[in-house]
């Protein structure tokens, strides 16, 4: 794939020919300097952006340059984001929050309160349904954040920076969260600057200037 | 999913809490604005709405052709109520009333006594046909009710004013007597008319009433007389043309009229046009005036508009606010389509809450405009569900309106860029700023337009009612006297006034010098083989009227009461229309009105006796032929603490003792002059409060972009403190940009203003002049509000300690 930005006068490339494969069922950690091209990759790689040229077969099915609906309505069934600043919305409560992808994807009311109690007990946050976001801690706000990508039980869940903004403590229990999401069918495809965190994973592909300069295989 | 919205628009209602008092309360004016006027439009249009073949009713006028101008009338000639019945094929109905001005009603009670009704309005001669034309529900008797002379038939609450009664049935048979001479028998109780008709007559005295020897009509016989009490009803056979029923009532005006002095002519008004056509009377009720009405929905949309631009301007300035939710909306699967859904959603949550608010405030501006607004406009939501509907469609469209551009600029925010917060709406050059400017332009446009009109009608206003109309107005009383007394009281009156110490002066005469109504009579000068042939106003005095006036006499001499049959005064303008130039030359011309032949024997300077909407006329004034006049002129001492009141406590003393119980009528010649204006003191005041809502909508406008503006500026402003700025400096900076725009809204505005005025004002043969330092005026007035507006909240953050500036940034 290719990505470019471009200004009137400075065209910069984000990604160069940059080539990788990820299974199902993986845990890929992708590393690299600032300004590498990680955040542009995940973007694509979530159906937010389009690639300038090149593939991206998702799911066998090629999805690169698609319409916004269709992507929109990929992006709904298939996939989970966790940021690395929770982008919950301030206005929803915990419990609303985590329903809303199971408003976007039509589920019947019943089944919502079913799913969302399930993954916020899951998430061990249930206490905290009708709190606001601004009421809880960083921790907290990420569980909520991670319940909210899985409760649509997406294929793949691609997380950028997830412990970014959190303690010691609450980043390493987002990624016990994470490897535990894994272990039960869940790509995950995770961009961060930690080499704690990226030993979670099963894979690191090391980035620099948009292009792949090392991938290492954890064992 | 809709839920979801309601939620997020509550919530995000109570985060933005000033911008969204702003939209709201804009809103919430616009459209208080708009159901009002819709409430009295809605009012005035559903008059005879409700009339079974309303197409098919019409009213026959008079048109009469004198020499210099058309007179119309509502009325025909009496015999052709009958003629119309026999003769004109196609009408399938013809329903003849005879409206009766206020009558005398007395109610027989045991023992002699009476119960008695000194005016009673709504009283009329019709027979059954007025019920077959206009069809009305019978509560006791039947349509044969009328058939019979002295019958009445009463409508249900009239007849519970008359009797003591709890069913209409008990009131047949009862008796009415009218004017102390007709005595009737009610025969029939109908319901009341609805509140949206013009024929709410209550008493229906038979016709057949009026053919009887000792009650007959005036004039029942007679076709060169039109009266407008007199009018004629008819529904057309649905085959029947209007064209055809024009010429048969040209075939009978030219049978029945060989020599027709009065030029007539009998035309067909449309049912739908009478409530709206001034040229005709209404039985001396309310008419509307459809441009008024037209002018009242131009303000509601102007206002509601207002509103909007707020609403448009302020959700685009706010919209990067929203850049991070509308970014993970997207990112978990949310369409373009779902977000459009949701921005309308939440702008119609707004707009209902406007509506809900303007629900408190609409009870408020009809108070506040009650002179204005047809007396039967009533606010009661839960009785009017035309009301609720108009609500509701209101909301939609006010709501998709200002709702749409700001969601599509939203739901069209990138993803990516959004949850990065790069998202801006703010730049130079930037299309939606653009847009703002533009708007904010419009607004002020608008807001300076109404400013410029309000200064020009004020204008006009005072120069109408404060221009000198060439005799004196001030603290002068006319008292009607009554037409049914002996003449001899007049003098016991006169002379029991004079006495009184507040009053300076008495005298008798006829109407004052200006007065609404008149009355005009052919008059004809020949000189040599020129003929001028005119129909004039005369008006009937002597000579302490001119003087207690001050009207001044160019030449010759004033009247005086023995001048009845040797002279007339002419006005200066009368005396151009003769071919004169000077005066004098005027003096002892001969002009012959009806059947004699009189001397003019002075002329009087040139005075305003009507409205100066209308340009001097000839006018002609005579001595009284048998000394006898019916308004009796008080000039009274200038008022000190309750003089004038005392005075006029004392002279109805005087009238009771003289005449009885006859009503004391009186009106101040100032204020009866004022009352001429009183459709442009409607405009003035309707204006005044457009302007001042108008002025309101688009500050609160430029308040919130201005709070943007300045929050978005915050780091700018706390580097600039740090390196040396002025508070002065720092509201400068804020200001300049908008006031820019209200500059470029007061020279967009200046000559609109000026082209609607000038129009406005052609309706005036006197007018104000329209200086230049109006317009300069209202450009310091519209940007001194803006500027107060702006500095309210520039100053407060030119004051900000800069390090708060710099580290909330």
């Amino acid at each position: 794939m290719e990505k470019y930005y471009r200004t009137e006068e400075v065209e910069t490339i984000a990604l160069n020919k940059l080539s990788m494969e990820v299974k199902e069922g993986e845990f890929v950690a992708i590393m690299g300097p600032s300004g590498c091209g990680k955040s542009t990759l995940l973007n694509i790689l979530g159906m937010l952006d389009d690639p300038d040229a090149g593939s991206y077969l998702f799911n066998g099915t090629e999805v690169a340059n698609v319409g916004e609906r269709k992507r929109a309505d990929l992006r709904k069934h298939n996939i989970g984001f966790v940021f690395q600043s929770f982008n919950l919305i301030d206005e929803l409560t915990v419990y609303e929050n985590v329903e809303l992808p199971l408003i976007y994807t039509g589920v019947a009311s019943s089944d919502r309160v079913k799913r969302v109690e399930e993954v916020l007990e899951k998430m061990q946050i249930m206490h905290r349904r009708n709190h606001y976001p601004q009421q809880l801690s960083g921790g907290q706000q990420q569980r909520v954040a991670i319940a909210r990508a899985v409760v649509n039980k997406p294929k793949l869940i691609l997380a950028d920076e997830p412990t970014g903004n959190l303690d010691s403590s609450n980043g390493n229990e987002v990624m016990e969260l994470l490897t535990d999401l894994n272990e039960q069918g869940t790509t995950i495809i995770m961009v961060t600057h930690s080499e704690h965190d990226a030993r979670y994973s099963h894979r690191i592909i090391r980035l620099l200037d948009g292009q792949t300069v090392m991938e290492n295989i954890m064992i | 999913m809709l839920i979801n919205y309601l939620k997020i628009a509550i919530r995000s209602f109570r985060r933005n809490l000033v911008v969204s008092v702003i939209n709201v309360t804009g809103l919430a004016i616009g459209i208080s604005a708009a159901l009002v006027i819709y409430l009295i439009v809605h009012h005035d249009f559903s008059y005879e709405n409700f009339r079974k073949d309303k197409d098919r009713i019409y009213r026959i006028v008079s048109i009469m052709h004198f020499p210099n101008q058309d007179f119309k009338n509502s009325g025909v000639p009496f015999p052709l109520q009958k003629a119309a019945r026999t003769e004109l094929s196609g009408a399938e109905q013809v329903a003849p009333v005879t409206v009766m001005y206020p009558m005398k009603v007395s109610i027989p009670l045991a023992g002699n006594n009476f119960k008695k009704f000194k005016k009673q309005p709504d009283v009329v001669y019709t027979d059954d046909s007025f019920f077959r034309l206009f069809e009305t529900k019978w509560l006791a008797g039947s349509l044969s009710s009328l058939t019979q002379p002295f019958n009445v038939v009463l409508t249900e609450s009239r007849a519970k004013a008359y009797f003591d009664i709890k069913a209409p049935q008990e009131a047949i048979g009862r008796v009415v007597v009218y004017n102390d001479s007709i005595k009737t028998t009610v025969s029939g109780i109908v319901a009341d008319p609805p509140v949206n008709t013009d024929f709410n007559f209550k008493d229906f005295i038979s016709l057949s009433t009026g053919d009887n020897a000792d009650t007959q009509f005036k004039n029942w016989n007679v076709w060169n007389n039109i009266d407008s009490q007199n009018q004629l009803f008819f529904k057309a056979s649905p085959a029947t043309t209007t064209a055809s029923l024009e010429k048969q009532l040209k075939e009978l005006h030219d049978k029945n009229l060989k020599n027709d002095f009065l030029k007539s002519q009998y035309l067909l008004q449309p049912l739908s046009d009478i409530h709206f056509n001034a040229d005709y009377q209404v039985f001396d009720h309310r008419i509307a005036n459809k441009r008024t009405l037209y002018g009242l929905l131009v303000v509601a949309g102007i206002l509601l508009l207002l509103a909007c631009i707020n609403f448009v301007n302020l959700t685009t300035a706010h919209a990067v606010n929203r850049a991070r939710e509308i970014g993970i909306r997207k990112t978990l699967g949310s369409s373009y389509r779902q977000l459009i859904v949701q921005f309308l959603s939440e702008t119609l949550v707004i707009t209902a809450t406007a509506a809900l608010l303007s629900y408190l405030f609409v009870p408020i501006l009809l108070k506040i405009f009650a002179d204005f607004i047809p007396p039967d406009v009533h606010f009661s939501p839960l009785q009017q569900p035309n009301l609720i509907a108009f609500t509701i469609i209101l909301i939609v469209v006010v709501g998709l309106f200002a709702g749409l551009y700001p969601a599509f600029v939203l739901a069209r925010f990138n993803a990516v860029t959004s949850l990065k917060k790069q998202v801006s709406t703010n730049g130079k050059g930037n299309g939606k700023s653009a847009l703002r400017q533009t708007l904010t332009i419009f607004q002020f446009t608008v807001a300076q337009v109404f400013i410029v009109a309000t200064l020009i009608v004020s204008k006009q206003i005072h120069f109408v009612l404060n221009k000198d109309l060439g005799f004196k107005k001030d603290g002068i009383v006319a008292i009607d006297l009554p037409g049914d007394q002996p003449v001899e009281k007049q003098q016991v009156l006169l002379q029991a006034v004079k006495s009184l110490p507040q009053v300076e002066q008495a005298v008798l005469g006829g109407q004052p010098p200006a007065r609404n109504g008149f009355a005009t009579t052919v008059i004809q000068y020949r000189s040599g083989k020129k003929l001028v042939n005119n129909s004039t106003e005369i008006k009937y005095a002597d000579e302490n009227y001119f003087k207690m006036y001050g009207l001044k006499l160019v030449a010759g001499k004033y009247l005086s009461p023995s001048d009845s049959i040797r002279g007339i005064m002419i006005n200066e303008s009368y005396l151009h229309l003769l071919g004169f130039k000077q005066p004098d030359e005027a003096l002892g011309a001969r002009l012959k009105i009806q059947n004699r032949t009189v001397p003019v024997v002075g002329v009087l300077r040139d005075f305003y006796f009507s409205s100066l909407h209308n340009a001097i006329k000839p006018l002609a004034y005579s001595a009284s032929t048998k000394g006898e006049y019916f308004t009796l002129h008080v000039k009274l001492k200038p008022n000190s603490g309750d003089s004038w009141h005392t005075a006029l406590s004392s002279i109805e003393s005087r009238w009771h003792n003289i005449y009885g119980d006859k009503d004391f009528d009186y009106q101040f010649v100032d204020e009866s002059i004022a009352g001429f204006y009183k459709a442009e003191q409607n405009i003035s005041q309707l204006l005044n409060w457009a302007t001042g809502l108008s002025i309101f909508i688009s500050c609160m406008g430029l308040l919130g972009l201005v709070m943007h503006s300045t929050l978005q500026r915050t780091k700018e402003i706390g580097i600039r403190k740090v390196l040396g700025a002025s508070v002065a400096g720092i509201v400068a900076l804020l200001s300049v940009d908008f006031l820019k725009l209200i500059l470029i809204a007061i020279v967009l505005a200046s000559p609109l203003a000026w082209l609607a005025t000038s129009q406005w004002l052609q309706g005036f043969a006197y007018r104000a002049t329209v200086p230049w330092w109006l317009f300069v005026l209202s450009g310091v007035l519209a940007i001194g509000v803006a500027f107060v507006t702006i500095s309210f909240n520039a100053v407060k953050a030119a004051l900000t300690n800069p390090v708060k500036s710099l580290r909330s940034e």
